[in-house]
């Protein structure tokens, strides 16, 4: 209880050093932001929609390695995390997306570009959509496992292809540059350390927000069981 | 509306970070549903 | 049901795979013959890259549709799931398939179209590798 509390105020601080932080040219003082040329307040985004990005991706790859587990022991357990973490990352990639594009509105000029990552992240969407609409289409607890576990398998190993094939088409507007260049962080320490305590915070939040789901999918189960 | 934004962009990241809550608040609310759903099925 | 009891998942399978792959093939042969004979201004710049291209196009079409198809055959409401469920997966290989087309349109040189041949060619192996692994679970449903 005391961690959840702790990871509580540990997000609030986040958000308000966030979003209170100055942002000068020449950054002297421990709490000053740099500023990047273009993006002004809006380099402030890199605290909120970077970690929910990075939390969609980190649950729809444990969805994926429960659902290898299930496929190799069979044991509904599995199953529960895997769709419990699927949930979570479609529910994290909405907000991705809509922070995202919103932010795009006025960086960009519009809401959606067909930017390499909106179409990446458009894709994983039709995926886990098509993957829970495959789910409720099926009876049975096993087949309903099984069948949503290799789906979500087939739908892993070919997305990776939009990697090689995004480039080809069209040319990346995320600004990159601004945060890494030449492979190497270019944040400032104030800024960096505030967007690694917002990266854990979220992933916390992530699994605290499994462990209550995967919980309840638990009890849910056990009384379905006993009751048929 | 969209003025005041594009002058204003702290509250670009503002409205984003509500955004962030909203989807948590969102998560509590189904997760209340399906207790409910839970607790109504336990007492049968 | 019978099938169940005398062959081995992985003959059902490529079975299948084969009967989707002439279906296509012949397909795409006859639309291919159809453009080239009746829409105007349509032709073939490099032919090496169209056929090429025609040849994995089918063969990737064919593989991915097969285990999408076999994983909608066990669900209880088809109807609509073939078109959702094949989007997603087909997607990178259309794009490809489509620009490939486009690079043997315009009539550009064979190794202008190497790297979409490399995308495709990967895509066959990775989509028919993880067919032939994940077939048997979805056959024992």
């Amino acid at each position: 209880m005391t961690l959840k509390l702790f990871l509580g105020i540990w997000l609030s601080l986040v958000i308000i050093a966030g979003i209170s932080f100055p942002i000068t040219e020449n950054p002297t003082n421990w709490y000053d932001l740099p500023f990047v040329p273009g993006l002004e307040d809006k380099a402030r985004i890199i605290f909120f929609h970077v970690p929910m990005a990075w939390v969609a991706t980190l649950a729809f790859g444990i969805s994926l390695i429960y659902g290898i587990k299930y496929l190799s022991k069979e044991n509904l357990d599995y199953d529960i995390k895997s769709v419990s973490s699927a949930g979570l990352g479609l529910i994290f990639a909405i907000l991705a997306t809509v922070t995202g594009s919103l932010w795009a509105k006025f960086s960009w000029g519009s809401f959606w570009n067909w930017d390499p990552r909106q179409t990446s992240i458009f894709v994983l969407l039709l995926i886990y959509g098509a993957y829970f609409a495959l789910r409720s289409a099926i009876e049975g607890d096993e087949k309903r496992a099984t069948l949503s576990a290799v789906y979500a398998i087939i739908a892993g190993v070919t997305a990776p292809f939009f990697i090689f094939i995004m480039p080809r088409l069209v040319e990346g507007l995320h600004p990159n540059e601004a945060f890494v260049s030449q492979g190497k962080i270019s944040m400032n320490p104030t800024m960096l350390v505030i967007f690694l305590c917002s990266l854990s915070g979220f992933t916390a939040l992530y699994f605290w927000m499994l462990n209550t789901k995967v919980r309840l999918e638990r009890l849910e189960l056990k009384h379905h069981l006993k009751g048929d | 509306m969209y003025e005041f934004l594009s002058q204003n962009s702290l509250y670009v990241v503002l409205l984003i970070a509500l955004i962030g809550w909203l989807g948590i608040v969102f998560y509590l609310f189904r997760l209340n549903k399906k207790i409910d759903k839970l607790e109504k099925m336990f007492k049968e | 049901m019978t099938l169940h009891l005398i062959a081995r998942p992985l003959t059902i399978y490529f079975g299948k795979l084969l009967f989707n792959l002439i279906l296509l093939g012949a397909l795409n042969i006859f639309t291919v013959i159809l453009y080239l004979l009746f829409v105007t201004g349509f032709t073939v710049g490099n032919y090496l890259i169209f056929s090429v291209t025609i040849l994995l196009g089918t063969l990737g079409l064919a593989s991915a549709s097969t285990i999408i198809a076999a994983i909608i055959a066990k669900a209880n409401t088809k109807g609509t799931l073939y078109p959702v469920l094949s989007f997603p997966i087909l997607l990178p290989l259309l794009l490809t398939v489509i620009n490939a087309t486009k690079l043997s349109v315009e009539g550009a040189v064979f190794g202008d179209a190497v790297g979409e041949f490399q995308v495709l060619i990967s895509y066959l192996v990775v989509i028919t590798a993880i067919s032939y692994l994940l077939f048997e679970s979805i056959w024992k449903e």
